[in-house]
């Protein structure tokens, strides 16, 4: 039988066998996020105030909440999410620019009306939504402007998880730890363009790692040293 | 500012934690405000969940400058847990916090958190 000696301070935080603060992927404050901000080309806030739509559109876990909740960050204004079920039968908000999230899950009745208000006071609606609101942002009067999400790449993947390590990199602790080309490739193969599902993977990863640093083992190619 | 020195690190569901938080601030005024409570939280990926179990009776005016005050606590963790959890999507982490808010301040100044670990039984 073995008998494992294990530090008490990894039983509380195995993170710290890798020099880390806490898992890097795991979901933080959104202040965080605005300084993780990885550019995608769409990084400058729509204008306030311009009688038009913005819709961000893109498959589940491509970034639209991320860029209303990034823009919302510059613009202010007012940020609704639609649930599934009972919790979208709600009016939607409008004001000189307002975020409306999964837009498609409103209500016709509702939406038309709140598309209407904001044609009326020439207002700027940005509504991440996985179906074309144009028709009837038109037929309201505004102004539609379209972005459409690309899926996640490897190389953007890895920029971006690099960062999130520095943020939980321990100072002056050496972290023996690299996140390899092959891993990320990996990664993005099993998200299949998704950034939540590749972030779901990576802490996945991580956790692995950590636990595989505190009992000593060295079989990943991920660790070095 | 505070210092915690727990009895037992380690507790499984249903007994006590104990152990005493350390007041000792020479460098800085007295907080208008200190709160010290035992807590569970969920880290990780999906929403955050957390409970406070304990609220430690700590009130400003026990914080003497220039003095060290001992504030002895004792906790009961409950039966249904939960027990401290290093997964591979979520963590459970148990842990004492304290903060203090410094005259004139409208934020938690100092925010300090001691985890511990509770075991199934």
């Amino acid at each position: 039988m073995t008998s494992l000696r294990l530090d008490p301070k990894f039983a509380l935080n195995p993170y710290l066998a890798l020099g880390w603060q806490a898992n890097p992927f795991a979901l933080g404050e959104p202040v965080m996020a605005q300084s993780m901000w990885i550019d995608r080309g769409w990084s400058q806030a729509p204008a306030p105030a311009a009688q038009q739509l913005v819709q961000v559109m893109g498959d589940r876990g491509f970034g639209k909440t991320a860029h209303l909740r990034y823009w919302q960050a510059q613009t202010g204004g007012i940020y609704a999410y639609y649930p599934p079920g009972w919790g979208r039968f709600k009016v939607p908000p409008v004001q000189n620019i307002a975020y409306w999230d999964e837009a498609d899950r409103i209500p016709k009745p509702l939406l038309l009306a709140a598309l209407g208000q904001t044609a009326r006071t020439r207002a700027t609606l940005v509504a991440g939504t996985h179906t074309d609101l144009s028709p009837l942002a038109k037929l309201s009067g505004l102004a539609v402007k379209t972005i459409c999400l690309p899926p996640l790449e490897a190389a953007t993947l890895r920029v971006w998880a690099e960062r999130q390590i520095q943020a939980v990199r321990l100072p002056a602790v050496s972290c023996g730890l690299e996140l390899l080309p092959a891993t990320v490739q990996e990664i993005a193969a099993i998200a299949q363009g998704s950034w939540r599902a590749a972030a779901d993977e990576l802490h996945i990863w991580a956790a692995a790692i950590a636990h595989q640093a505190v009992m000593g083992g060295r079989d990943r190619g991920d660790l070095v040293g | 500012m505070f210092e915690m020195h727990f009895h037992n690190k380690l507790v499984t569901v249903g007994n006590e934690l104990s152990g005493k938080l350390i007041w000792y601030s020479p460098d800085h005024p007295l907080p208008r405000q200190a709160r010290a409570f035992v807590h569970w939280y969920t880290e990780g990926r999906g929403d955050r969940d957390e409970q406070t179990i304990f609220t430690i009776p700590l009130e400003p005016e026990q914080l003497i400058r220039d003095q060290r005050v001992d504030i002895p606590f004792v906790v009961t963790i409950p039966h249904s847990g939960p027990i401290t959890y290093n997964g591979s999507l979520i963590r459970v982490i148990w842990a004492v916090q304290a903060w203090v808010k410094l005259p004139r301040s409208s934020k938690r100044d100092n925010t300090q958190t001691w985890p511990f670990l509770v075991m199934p039984r």
